[in-house]
C-alpha cells in the first residue's frame, strides 16, 4: 500500500500501486510523474537556446528619426548606455535581458544533464538551482516591456518611429519557452534512484 | 547428466526485465521548427546583406555611415556600411553593402559611380527622408542590355566619379543641350515652360569650355513643342516697365518668379526635332530675341550713362548700350537698337544724354530718376550710319530754331543753367551758359527765347532778374513771391515787354538787377509834370521813391534839393494823375513797416512791394485846410497831427506813453496820444490826435481823465494799461463850441449824469467790500452799478456814486433804500441750522447794492439826493414790489 497525494489538491489516497487515476476531489490526473517532463523541458529549452541567437544578433529595436532609421540589438543597446554613461540603466538592461537568459538556459541544461550523468551533486542543491531560475525567469521580460511600450507610444511616421525588430520576438518566445521548460519540469525526477 | 542438466536450467527462472520502454516525445518537433525558422531567417538576412563593393571618392563629404543610400534612378540598391581612408591618404574609401538581388548589375565593369547633391529646389522636394539623408551615391551603369551584363566582368573596387557622367541621361526621351551665359543661375530642376506650362526640367548642368550646358528633358507628351524653331528665354521673374502708362509689373507667377525658369518659344510648330549634339543658346531675357542693329556712340562723359543705360526716342525703348570704354579723348561705347527702329540711325541723326531734371515745377523724365538716365535721340532723315557722336543736351536744344540772346549783368546772381525766362510769368526760354566777359567786369548770359515767343521780341524789351527776389523776401513782404517758388530757387530772368512796337535788331541786353529796376526805367518813360515840395530834413527822402495815391503810383520823386532848413523835392507826377493834385494835396511817406501792438493782436503791416525798399509818399487830399505849398509830412500821424490834435493837460501822467497809450470813447479807440512834454507851469502836456471825428470831440465840455488798470479780486478792468500804456477816457459833451485845449483829470471825473444814466450819492460811514463796478440791483435786476467810491468833502463819509441806467431811474424814489448785499451773511443758531444767504453769485464776488422802493413811494429822486446805505437787508424786501408808476 502506497499513499499517494494529489499534486493538485493535495487530497491523499491510498493505493496499491503508482497508477494514474483520477482525484475523486478535483478530477485532476494523478500520475506518478508528470509525462515526458524531462524530455519536454529539454525541447523547450533547445528551443529558448536557439531563440536566443537571434534575438542577440538581430536588432531588438528600429528607431526612425527623421527619415533616418538606426537599429540596434540588445549588445548594441548596453554598450550605447555605456557610453553614454548611464551605467544603471546599462546594468539593469545587462542583467535583464543577457545574464539572466544565459543563467537560466545553463541552469536548466546543468540540471538536466545532471539528472542522466551522475554528477556530485547534492540533490538539495539542485532543487535549489531550479528554484532560482524559476524565481528569476520572469524579469527577463523588462527589455520586451520597454520595446513594447516604446513602439506602441512612438509613432510619428517619418518622424520619429520605434519598432520591435525580430530580436524582440524571438527574445520574448525565448523568455516564455524557458518559463514554461522550468514549469514543465517535474522535480521529482531529481530525486529518482538512477 | 542431460536430465540434470536441463532441471537446472528449469531451476532458474529469469524473470523478464521491465524496462520503461522510451517513447519520444512529440515536444521534440519544436525545436526542429524553430531551427528551421531561424535557418530560413540566416538564410534571408544572408541575402540581404548582400555584396560589398569598395568605390574610392574624393571626398565624403555628406556621406553617413549605415545611412547614405546607393540609388539606381531612386531604387535603393544598397547602403554605405563603412567609410575609410583610402591608401594613397587623399581620398576616402567607401564601402557600399550592396543588395544581393542586384549585385550583379553593381558589381559590374560597367558601373559607375557618383555623388549625387541633394535637389532641395521648389520644384522638388523628393520626400523627407532624402531631405535628411543628404547626399546619395548615384550608381551609372554603362552596359545598357542583360545580354552585356552577362558578358561582362565583375568588379568589386571603383573610383567614384566626380559629377554625373554625360552619357546619363542622352539615352532615350528628348533632351536638348542649352547652352547658357555663366552668369545665369540656372539650377539643375529648373522647370521649362511653354505659355507658362511645365513641359520640362533641366536635369544636368554642366560647365565646358568656359560655358554652362544644361542638359533638359522634355517630358514626353510635350515633344511637339519643341524642334529647331524653339528659343529658350530665361525667365523674368519680376518684369517692370515704365511708360506713359505708368507702372506695370508683371510677375510671370509666383512659382516662376521663385525658381526662375526657362520658357520656350516655339516660332514654327512643324520645323525639325533638334539633334541630340545640338547646342542652343539661353537669352536672358527676351528683349534679345529680337534682331538688333549694332552701333558706335562716342560720348565726351559718360556721366551718369553705363551699361544697359537704354535708348529712348520719343520715349519708346528702342534699344540700349551694351559697352562702354574709355579713350584718352572721350568715352566709346557701343550700342544696339532693335532692328526695326534701324532708320533711326541716319547720318543726320543726334544722340544725346538725357538727364532726370526734378524741378518744383515738376518730375521731367521720371523714369530716369528711377531708372537713371537714358540717351535719347533727335532724329532727321538721311543715310544709314552706325557712329555717332553724341552731344550734350544743351547743344541739342540749341538746334532748333531758337532765338539766341546775350545778357550782360553785373552779377550772376542765382541764375543758373536751370533757369529759365519768364513773360508774365509764362515760361518762353531758358538760360543756356553763362561766362565772364573778356574784359571779367560783366557776366555775359546767353539765353534762348522759343521760337514761338519770337513776336515777343524787340529792341525795347527789358530784362531782369527775377531771382533778386528772394533777397527783398526777407523783408517779409510775402506777396513779392507771385512767379512761384521755382523762380526763387533755380533763379529766373524775366521779361518785360514795353509798349512800343520796334524792331528787334539786337541780341545783345543789359540784365537789371532787379523787376525794381525796369519799373524805374519804365517811368521814364511817361510824360507829367514836376511839382515842387518841401519837407523838414528829419526823415529821409529818396529819388525814384513813389508817389502813391490810393494805392496808385502817380508819380516819383525826381530829384530832391537840399536846403538847411527845409528841403525842396521835385515831384513828378504822371499826366493822368496830375488831376489829383490840388492846393489841398498833402503828402506824408509812409513808412517800411508799420508795427502796432495791442492786446488784440499785434498788427504788422507791410507797405507793398514797390515802397517796400525805401518807402514811398502818398498823397492825401482828406484836408479842409489850404495849404500855400506842397508839404511832406514824415508820417501819416504827423500829417494829421498837424490839423486833428487836441492837448490835454495832466497833473501826472504816469503810464502814458507816447503813440501807445489810447484815446478811448466806449472802449473804442478813437484818437492816440502823440506827444507828452511838460508845459512852463509844470503840467504835463499830453498832444492827442483824434483819428476820425476829430470834430466830435473837439469841443467845450468834452472831460478827459487817465484810465487805470484796476486789478482786485472781484475784476480786472483795463488790462490794457496794465501791460501797455494807459489810456485816456472820454466823456463827450454835448455843446457846440469848438475847443482843443483840456484840462485832463486822474481818474474818472464824478459826475452827476452819465450819456447813460444818472448818478445817485449813497453815503456810508465806511466803505464796505461794495466796489466800482458793483451792480446795484432792484429786484435782483441789475438796474445800474457803482460808479465811484470816495470820500465826501469833509471826509465824515464815504460816497458811493451809484450810476442807475436812463431806463431804472424812475425807480429810485426819494425815499427808495439801498442795502448793501456784499458778501454773504451767516447767521448762528444754536437750534436751527447755520444758515448761510447769499444774493446772486455775482454778488457775492462782487458785492453790490439792493435798491427798495417802499409802496408808498415818493416822488422820483434826483441826483442831489442823498441816500444812506443800509448794511442789512430787510427780511421782506422780496416782497415788497410796488407798481411804480
Amino acid at each position: 500500500m502506497v499513499l499517494v497525494s494529489c499534486r493538485n489538491c493535495h487530497k491523499v489516497f491510498e493505493r496499491e500501486d503508482y497508477s494514474d487515476f483520477t482525484c475523486t476531489r478535483c478530477n485532476h490526473k494523478v500520475r506518478h510523474r508528470i509525462k515526458d517532463s524531462l524530455q519536454v523541458s529539454l525541447a523547450l529549452t533547445i528551443c529558448a537556446i536557439l531563440l536566443y541567437i537571434p534575438a542577440m544578433v538581430y536588432p531588438i529595436m528600429e528607431v526612425t528619426k527623421f527619415g533616418i532609421t538606426t537599429e540596434s540589438t540588445i549588445f548594441e543597446g548596453v554598450i550605447s548606455f555605456l557610453e553614454y554613461e548611464n551605467y544603471f540603466i546599462a546594468f539593469v538592461i545587462f542583467t535583464a535581458s543577457i545574464a539572466i537568459p544565459i543563467i537560466k538556459l545553463a541552469g536548466l541544461i546543468f540540471i538536466f544533464v545532471s539528472i542522466k550523468v551522475n554528477v556530485k551533486m547534492s540533490n538539495r542543491i539542485r532543487v535549489i538551482i531550479f528554484k532560482f531560475i524559476e524565481a528569476i525567469g520572469k524579469w527577463s521580460m523588462i527589455d520586451i516591456y520597454v520595446v513594447a511600450l516604446l513602439s506602441s507610444i512612438v509613432q510619428l511616421n517619418e518622424i520619429f518611429n520605434i519598432k520591435g525588430g525580430i530580436a524582440a520576438t524571438s527574445f520574448a518566445l525565448m523568455v516564455v519557452l524557458t518559463m514554461i521548460a522550468a514549469h514543465r519540469f517535474d522535480t521529482r525526477i531529481i530525486w529518482d534512484e538512477q | 547428466m542431460s536430465n540434470e542438466n536441463l532441471e537446472t536450467i528449469e531451476d532458474v527462472v529469469y524473470k523478464p526485465k521491465l524496462e520503461d520502454k522510451k517513447s519520444v516525445s512529440f515536444i521534440w518537433v519544436l525545436p526542429i521548427i524553430i531551427l528551421g525558422i531561424l535557418s530560413w531567417i540566416a538564410y534571408e538576412s544572408y541575402m540581404k546583406k548582400g555584396t560589398n563593393i569598395t568605390v574610392v571618392f574624393k571626398s565624403a563629404e555628406g556621406l553617413k555611415e549605415g545611412i547614405t543610400p546607393l540609388e539606381y534612378k531612386g531604387l535603393q540598391l544598397g547602403k554605405v556600411t563603412k567609410i575609410t581612408m583610402y591608401e594613397d591618404l587623399k581620398s576616402v574609401s567607401v564601402n557600399i553593402l550592396v543588395k544581393n538581388d542586384v549585385s550583379q548589375y553593381v558589381a559590374s565593369e560597367s558601373s559607375r559611380f557618383w555623388i549625387k547633391r541633394p535637389t532641395i529646389s521648389l520644384t522638388k522636394i523628393s520626400g523627407l527622408s532624402t531631405l535628411i539623408s543628404g547626399y546619395k551615391i548615384e550608381i551609372s551603369p554603362k552596359f545598357k542590355t542583360q545580354k552585356e551584363f552577362s558578358q561582362g566582368k565583375e568588379q568589386f573596387s571603383f573610383v567614384g566619379l566626380d559629377s554625373q557622367p554625360d552619357d546619363e541621361l542622352a539615352d532615350n526621351g528628348y533632351y536638348i543641350s542649352i547652352i547658357s551665359n555663366n552668369k545665369d543661375n540656372v539650377e539643375v530642376g529648373t522647370p521649362i515652360f511653354y505659355n507658362k506650362f511645365q513641359i520640362g526640367e533641366v536635369v544636368a548642368k554642366e560647365f565646358k569650355d568656359e560655358k554652362v550646358f544644361l542638359n533638359s528633358y522634355i517630358y514626353d507628351k510635350f515633344n511637339y513643342l519643341v524642334n529647331k524653331s524653339s528659343k529658350f528665354v530665361m525667365n523674368e521673374a519680376l518684369k517692370v516697365n515704365y511708360g506713359p502708362g505708368g507702372l506695370k509689373i508683371e510677375l510671370g507667377s509666383l512659382y516662376s518668379a521663385l525658381v526662375g525658369g526657362i520658357t520656350v518659344i516655339t516660332e514654327n510648330k512643324d520645323d525639325e526635332k533638334i539633334q541630340k549634339n545640338e547646342n542652343y543658346k539661353l537669352y536672358t531675357s527676351k528683349d534679345e530675341l529680337e534682331e538688333k542693329i549694332n552701333f558706335d556712340i562716342k560720348f565726351l562723359n559718360a556721366d551718369g550713362i553705363g551699361i544697359d543705360t537704354p535708348i529712348f526716342y520719343k520715349g519708346i525703348n528702342i534699344g540700349k548700350l551694351t559697352n562702354i570704354e574709355l579713350n584718352r579723348e572721350d568715352i566709346s561705347s557701343k550700342a544696339y537698337v532693335y532692328e526695326k527702329y534701324k532708320y533711326l540711325l541716319t547720318n543726320n541723326t543726334r544722340f544725346y544724354i538725357a538727364k532726370a531734371n526734378v524741378s518744383l515745377e515738376g518730375v521731367k523724365n521720371l523714369g530716369t530718376i528711377v531708372k537713371g538716365n537714358y540717351i535719347a535721340l533727335d532724329y532727321k532723315k538721311g543715310e544709314f550710319n552706325d557712329s555717332f557722336f553724341a552731344e550734350g543736351l544743351d547743344e541739342v536744344s540749341k538746334n532748333h530754331k531758337n532765338i539766341e540772346l546775350t545778357l550782360y549783368s553785373d552779377s550772376l546772381n542765382s541764375i543758373s543753367k536751370k533757369s529759365k525766362i519768364y513773360y508774365k510769368n509764362i515760361e518762353v526760354g531758358n538760360v543756356i551758359d553763362y561766362a565772364l566777359t573778356s574784359d571779367l567786369r560783366k557776366v555775359k548770359i546767353k539765353i534762348s527765347i522759343k521760337e514761338k515767343y519770337k513776336n515777343l521780341l524787340n529792341n525795347h524789351i527789358l530784362f531782369y532778374d527775377m531771382s533778386s527776389k528772394l533777397v527783398e523776401m526777407k523783408t517779409l513782404d510775402l506777396k513779392i513771391n507771385y512767379s512761384g517758388i521755382e523762380p526763387l530757387l533755380n533763379g529766373a530772368i524775366g521779361i518785360v515787354g514795353e509798349k512800343r512796337k520796334g524792331k528787334f535788331t539786337k541780341n545783345e541786353f543789359k540784365l537789371y538787377r532787379s523787376f525794381k529796376d525796369v519799373e524805374k526805367l519804365k517811368r521814364v518813360y511817361n510824360s507829367g509834370s514836376v511839382i515842387s515840395a518841401y519837407y523838414n530834413n528829419d526823415f529821409e527822402l529818396k529819388e525814384n521813391m513813389a508817389i502813391i495815391y490810393k494805392n496808385q503810383e502817380i508819380g516819383f520823386v525826381k530829384d530832391i534839393e537840399f536846403n538847411n532848413h527845409k528841403s525842396k523835392v521835385n515831384l513828378f507826377i504822371y499826366k493822368t494823375f496830375e488831376k489829383y493834385i490840388n492846393k489841398q494835396s498833402r503828402f506824408y511817406k509812409k513808412g517800411i513797416v508799420n508795427l502796432k501792438a495791442s492786446l488784440s493782436g499785434v498788427l504788422f503791416e507791410v507797405d507793398n512791394f514797390t515802397s517796400l525798399l525805401e518807402g514811398s509818399i502818398h498823397l492825401d487830399t482828406n484836408s479842409n485846410m489850404i495849404y500855400d505849398d506842397y508839404q511832406i509830412f514824415s508820417s501819416v500821424d504827423e500829417m494829421n497831427n498837424s490839423s486833428s490834435s487836441i492837448t490835454i493837460v495832466f497833473d501826472d501822467v504816469e503810464g502814458i506813453q507816447e503813440n501807445f497809450s489810447q484815446l478811448t470813447y466806449k472802449g473804442v479807440n478813437v484818437g492816440k496820444v502823440t506827444k507828452v512834454s511838460l508845459n512852463k507851469k509844470g503840467k504835463v502836456e499830453v498832444k492827442a490826435l483824434i483819428y476820425n471825428d476829430y470834430d466830435a470831440f473837439a469841443k467845450e465840455g468834452t472831460r478827459f481823465f487817465l484810465k487805470k488798470p484796476r486789478i482786485s479780486f472781484q475784476e480786472i478792468a483795463n488790462v490794457g494799461s496794465t501791460i501797455m500804456a494807459v489810456n485816456i477816457g472820454i466823456i463827450k459833451s454835448n455843446r457846440k463850441v469848438f475847443k482843443s485845449n483840456f484840462i485832463g483829470s486822474d481818474s474818472q471825473p464824478s459826475i452827476n449824469h452819465s450819456h447813460y444814466g444818472t448818478i445817485f450819492k449813497v453815503e456810508d460811514s465806511t466803505a464796505s467790500s461794495v466796489n466800482v463796478d458793483s451792480p446795484v440791483y432792484y429786484k435782483n435786476v441789475e438796474i445800474g452799478k457803482v460808479l465811484k467810491i470816495d470820500l465826501s468833502d469833509d471826509a465824515s463819509k464815504v460816497i458811493i456814486d451809484c450810476l442807475i441806467w436812463d431806463k431804472y431811474t424812475k425807480f429810485i424814489r426819494k425815499n427808495s433804500t439801498f442795502y448793501d448785499i456784499s458778501g454773504f451773511q451767516m447767521k448762528f443758531s444754536i437750534f436751527s441750522d447755520t444758515k448761510v444767504e447769499s444774493n446772486t453769485f455775482t454778488s457775492l464776488l462782487k458785492g453790490g447794492l439792493v435798491v427798495v422802493t417802499p409802496y408808498d413811494y415818493n416822488q422820483k429822486a434826483s441826483f442831489n439826493d442823498r441816500f444812506t446805505l443800509v448794511k442789512t437787508l430787510r427780511e421782506d424786501w422780496k416782497s415788497i414790489s410796488p407798481s411804480i408808476k
